[in-house]
């Protein structure tokens, strides 16, 4: 027996984003993983091309990506995203991403969480919504905390 | 004294959109606290699961053997989120610098709301990213200063 394309994506899925379970119900991380559009990329391609800005939540299901700041944001430094994180997290709460593109690394999947699908996801089903943020936030307080544990211990 | 703290949330971007209703359940579930200068809110070590949202005066946050203040806080900071979002003791304290008013909310009222009351659950989600963004930007910044 084969799983089905809407099957792989889902595990996929959750095996990147493994607090979505802890957020939400097996069947409401189902039906988030047969929202958003599908995007693969291949190596070296943008996902917006110069000019343009990134169109929402991306999440990233596989491959290596590395962001391009919006010229009005400092360029930190540049780091390297691969499958489990997730950039303009922004778009969801109302701000302008502070990234405008992504560049793939290599072939890369991901998912792209635009304002007309979060737009549906709130009008529908606005309890994913609200466990989707809640994931994100998890994942995000996660990352200060370790960014903060990172600077302790530069001299 | 409560109605006072509705106009108070609302100037939250969060919450600027949320109904009446909405906004008048946010606010059953939040304590108020008022503190003078040099009250601590939150203890560095301690194990708690209360999420501030800073209506009125200046906290700043507090570490043992840090030389300054690792941040001033005015209103509209969402105070004290990793520890109740992680589960871990309190990493840094949180002192009023001047005279301060804070709402309260249990993270165990945060959950609750989020499953009652999709509408309120979004904002307090909302809230809650918008000042982890906030926060990761920071710490983003000030280890890319510090490292060179």
């Amino acid at each position: 027996m084969f799983a089905t394309n809407t099957q792989v994506l889902v595990t996929q899925l959750g095996q990147a984003f493994p607090r979505l379970s802890e957020s939400l119900s097996p069947a409401d991380v189902q039906k988030l993983g047969r929202m958003g559009d599908r995007v693969l990329l291949l190596e070296n391609e943008d996902l917006v091309p110069a000019g343009g800005r990134l169109p929402g939540l991306i999440l990233i299901l596989r491959g290596r990506l590395v962001p391009r700041a919006a010229p009005d944001v400092p360029e930190e430094h540049r780091w390297v995203l691969g499958p489990g994180e997730a950039i303009g997290i922004e778009a969801l709460v109302g701000r302008q991403p502070r990234h405008d593109s992504l560049r793939a690394l290599e072939f890369s999947e991901l998912r792209v969480f635009d304002a007309k699908v979060w737009g549906h996801l709130l009008e529908r089903t606005p309890h994913i919504a609200v466990g989707f943020l809640h994931a994100l936030a998890r994942e995000l307080a996660e990352e200060v905390d370790a960014l903060a544990a990172s600077l302790e211990r530069l001299p | 004294m409560r109605a006072e703290l509705q106009p108070l949330l609302r100037e939250f971007s969060a919450f600027e959109r949320l109904s009446e209703p909405d906004l008048a359940s946010l606010v059953e579930a939040c304590r108020e606290l008022h503190v003078r200068a040099g009250e601590r809110v939150i203890e560095e070590g301690a194990v708690d699961g209360d999420v501030m949202l800073l209506l009125r005066g200046r906290l700043s946050v507090v570490k043992s053997g840090a030389p300054e203040p690792l941040a001033q806080l005015g209103p509209g900071a969402v105070v004290g989120l990793l520890a109740p979002v992680l589960g871990h003791p309190r990493s840094a304290s949180v002192v009023a610098t001047e005279r301060s008013q804070i709402a309260v909310l249990r993270a165990t009222s945060i959950e609750l709301l989020s499953l009652s009351h999709a509408p309120v659950g979004l904002a307090l989600q909302s809230a809650i990213v918008s000042q982890l963004l906030d926060d990761f930007v920071a710490q983003q910044r000030a280890y890319a200063e510090r490292s060179g």
